[in-house]
């Protein structure tokens, strides 16, 4: 049920609302006074009382984790209060709002929360990007302090409470609590191990809790409407998930921002009722809370028939009609995250919004835990191919083998938020992937794939506002058509589909380097080293490598495949041995030109193989000959070939003329074959 | 224990504050309880100062702060924002994450490198601009957006993107 409300954020548009005076004409900083002089337990209780589950993504309960800290504090282990400001979680940009524009509220909140759990300090982690918010940050604490609210006697009481504002330096993974803390004690940001638990050995090894920045700035809110009354705010009271929160929304959507509401939204009223309605289409996906959670499609249903279940009351319902709540998200396969949610209209095309996920989780990957850090470069390298058009359809599981294997298996929860949002794309987007695979495509429509994205770019919206629909194509055209260097080929556009600019994407070297660029053709043995032509290709499959053989290539292996088709099997030669549709040799094991075969070409292949970007990926063995065993061989071959040579052609066999031509001498691989 | 920095490039020249960031870093350092949570505000206010973490830098922050350098340099290799390289005048970054990539990111990163006849990553060559790609900075719902030095510019059209970076090269 979407209710509106003005507690937050009833200062964001007034000139000058983020100062002082405005926020004290309001009642600002009452609470605080009050609570400075509550006992501790009182203050808890009210704090549990009020189910402010963690708006940083978690949605752990905020009054049980002020509850873990030992008590009481010893002084030689002072207590920290932390704030949790990194916000860099794709789609999310709420707490933004309120450093910039309601930043007493955090202040006011850091003196509740350092009094709720026996600290003197608290330090506000802001990621650096923000330069405003910092300074307003720092505006704050000045004017609270110069009024006598923050320091040695806040309002003339005795607890001295300091409030610091820290700053990152560009790293996602520092919004992970363990990560936030090393980076805050100066070290490089990677996660620690838990136990201990923060509220153990957090900051400086001393008890510490963590909060995310718009949790604190709610405290003095609900201390203010009391811990019950404000919980009842929410439609999921009953669920232990109260108050009120900022929802965000962007992407498709015709008015994208942030919006105060009472918690129990549905996203249908988030995309539709605040968001304006979906941007250029139908509704093809939403992304409920962050990047990190998996995506939801409107066609969705709950399916829950047990009475017990939290989604019970909405079973058989579409999933946009479920309340926001941390319980029945989770509930739901999904999070609520950050509530920010991205809203993908059916013009995006949801594979290459994939691929651009997975490129930011290996960019922030820390790379302290192996399946993370492999993991999400693989994900990407792999959707990276399946984008240029160049993967193949056991690649698609192999993505989520890989998620899965990440899922659990790392020390922070940036793993889990790499592979449910991986896992949830592959699954709800099978398809998609899919006709990317296969060009023919099966069962999508491939009209519907040609069609253009995205037509809002600023320019062409304009243009569109103006003088009626305009081609956006055009400006992409006029982009490429003015690069600097026309002899390099378009830069390949993250938006830009396949299929409409030519099918494949040519690798670019100038943003991909030359060593990507080898990377990126590394299945490719240039045709002058090749011995022996690759195998035909079945129609289905594509090949790997040979799609960059120039054409007369293609014309000699379709009249081998004639030649082949009227060939007895057991008379081909080579060409029937060590190769089979696809393209993929097989270990030879049977036949004598096989073997010398095999033997000419185990080399290269080995190499060519060993840099084969993403083959690692394949069980397939390496043609199993070393130098010592292919001596051995070579003159195994030579004395079969002669024995050969002396037995008379069976009966039946076809003119020897092209088998001939076909067959291998067994002769020993030259240097540097 | 103040250790000896080692300064792996020894013809560096020694890198010092100006008085008032002397009195910043005194300032940051009286916010931690030790000396090594200061290192990244720290570094921050040398890079402000010098442009970018030079060895010089790297070596000045370890023997202020009482750490080896390979910790400062760990921190310096850990995080995107220190440039362990010398950076133009004016750095413009280019968020590119999804919600911008939706609302036509990749637009205004070609216009920036039209514009600017550079390619992400590089600088002009008059050493005026770096022009960088940037991973979400939190400014979804006013996609597409570029961050100009400290400067955030939201809801951008190309035209807009046009005039940002005439303003910055003239």
């Amino acid at each position: 049920m979407l209710v509106r409300t003005n507690y937050l954020s009833k200062r964001y548009t007034e000139t000058d609302g983020w100062k002082l005076g405005p926020y004290e004409r309001d009642g600002g900083y009452k609470q605080a006074k009050r609570a400075l002089g509550m006992k501790r337990d009182d203050l808890l209780t009210e704090m549990r009382a009020a189910n402010i589950r963690g708006r940083g993504g978690a949605g752990f309960p905020m009054g049980v984790k002020w509850g873990f800290m030992p008590w009481p504090p010893k002084p030689e282990k002072p207590h920290y209060l932390v704030i949790n400001a990194d916000e860099g979680e794709p789609g999310t940009f709420k707490d933004r709002t309120i450093m910039e524009l309601n930043p007493h509220a955090v202040v006011e909140g850091c003196i509740i929360g350092c009094f709720g759990i026996g600290a003197h300090a608290a330090y506000i982690y802001v990621r650096d990007e923000l330069h405003l918010s910092k300074a307003r940050l720092w505006g704050a604490i000045k004017e609270a302090r110069a009024k006598g609210y923050l320091g040695d006697k806040p309002f003339g009481l005795d607890y001295p409470v300091e409030v610091y504002v820290h700053t990152g330096a560009g790293a996602y993974i520092c919004g992970e609590e363990t990560s936030l803390l090393n980076s805050l004690e100066g070290r490089r940001g990677e996660p620690r191990l838990k136990p201990p638990f923060p509220a153990q050995a957090g900051a400086f090894g001393m008890p510490t809790t963590v909060n995310n920045l718009e949790t604190i700035a709610t405290v003095p809110l609900a201390l203010k409407l009391g811990g019950e009354a404000f919980s009842k705010l929410s439609d999921l009271h009953h669920l232990k998930d109260g108050g009120v929160r900022l929802f965000g929304v962007s992407g498709h959507v015709k008015t994208p921002g942030v919006f105060e509401a009472a918690v129990g939204l549905t996203l249908r009223e988030l995309v539709y009722d605040l968001g304006g309605g979906v941007e250029h289409g139908e509704l093809l996906g939403v992304i409920p809370g962050g990047s990190s959670c998996p995506i939801l499609r409107p066609e969705e249903t709950v399916n829950a028939p047990d009475a017990k279940h939290v989604l019970h009351p909405w079973h058989g319902k579409s999933v946009l009609d479920v309340p926001m709540g941390v319980d029945t998200y989770r509930a739901l396969g999904t999070m609520l995250g950050t509530c920010c949610a991205i809203v993908l209209s059916d013009k995006a095309d949801p594979v290459l919004a994939f691929h651009n996920l997975m490129r930011f989780y290996r960019h922030e990957s820390c790379g302290q835990c192996t399946p993370c850090r492999e993991g999400s470069a693989w994900l990407n390298r792999i959707l990276t191919r399946v984008v240029d058009g160049k993967a193949e359809m056991e690649e698609l599981d192999r993505l989520h083998e890989i998620a899965n294997n990440i899922m659990g298996n790392t020390i922070c929860a940036f793993g889990e938020g790499t592979a449910m949002p991986a896992m949830g794309f592959i699954k709800k987007f099978r398809k998609e992937l899919e006709a990317f695979v296969r060009p023919e495509g099966q069962g999508v429509d491939r009209d519907a794939r040609a069609r253009y994205f995205p037509p809002s770019r600023p320019a062409a919206r304009l243009a569109t506002a103006r003088s009626g629909p305009a081609d956006p194509r055009q400006e992409h055209h006029e982009m490429a058509a003015s690069r600097p260097s026309s002899s390099q080929p378009a830069r390949s556009s993250c938006w830009r589909r396949p299929g409409l600019h030519g099918g494949r994407q040519e690798p670019d070297p100038r943003r991909d380097g030359p060593a990507r660029h080898h990377r990126r053709h590394r299945g490719h043995v240039p045709a002058a080293r090749r011995r022996v032509p690759r195998g035909d290709p079945d129609p289905g499959l594509r090949r790997r490598g040979g799609g960059a053989l120039p054409v007369r290539h293609h014309a000699a292996r379709a009249e081998r495949r004639d030649r082949d088709a009227r060939t007895p099997r057991g008379a081909r030669g080579s060409s029937a041995l060590g190769h089979r549709p696809g393209g993929r040799r097989r270990p030879a094991t049977v036949g004598l030109a096989s073997a010398a075969s095999a033997l000419q070409d185990a080399e290269p292949l080995r190499r060519a193989r060993s840099r084969s970007v993403g083959r690692e990926l394949f069980t397939e063995q390496v043609v199993p000959f070393q130098l010592s065993g292919a001596l051995l061989l070579v003159a195994v071959v030579g004395a079969m070939a002669v024995a050969r040579g002396k037995q008379a052609d069976p009966p039946g066999a076809p003119p020897p003329g092209p088998c001939q031509s076909r067959r291998r001498s067994p002769s020993p691989p030259k240097e540097g074959s | 224990m103040e250790k000896t920095p080692q300064v792996s490039n020894e013809d560096a020249a020694e890198f010092t504050l100006t008085a008032d960031n002397e009195r910043e870093l005194a300032d940051i350092l009286s916010r931690y309880p030790n000396k090594q949570a200061a290192c990244i505000p720290a570094l921050h206010l040398c890079q402000d100062q010098n442009g970018w973490v030079s060895d010089a830098v790297i070596a000045f922050v370890a023997g202020r702060l009482g750490l080896s350098t390979a910790h400062v340099k760990g921190v310096v290799t850990f995080y995107t924002l220190f440039n362990q390289h010398p950076v133009g005048q004016h750095q413009v970054w280019v968020c590119r994450t999804l919600s911008c990539a939706l609302k036509g990111a990749d637009a205004v990163l070609h216009r920036c490198e039209k514009k600017l006849g550079i390619h992400a990553g590089e600088t002009t060559k008059d050493g005026k601009v770096t022009l960088r790609t940037a991973e979400c900075l939190a400014s979804c719902g006013t996609a597409p957006m570029m961050q100009v030095d400290k400067d955030y510019h939201e809801n951008l059209s190309l035209q807009q993107v046009d005039e940002i970076l005439e303003k910055l090269t003239r």
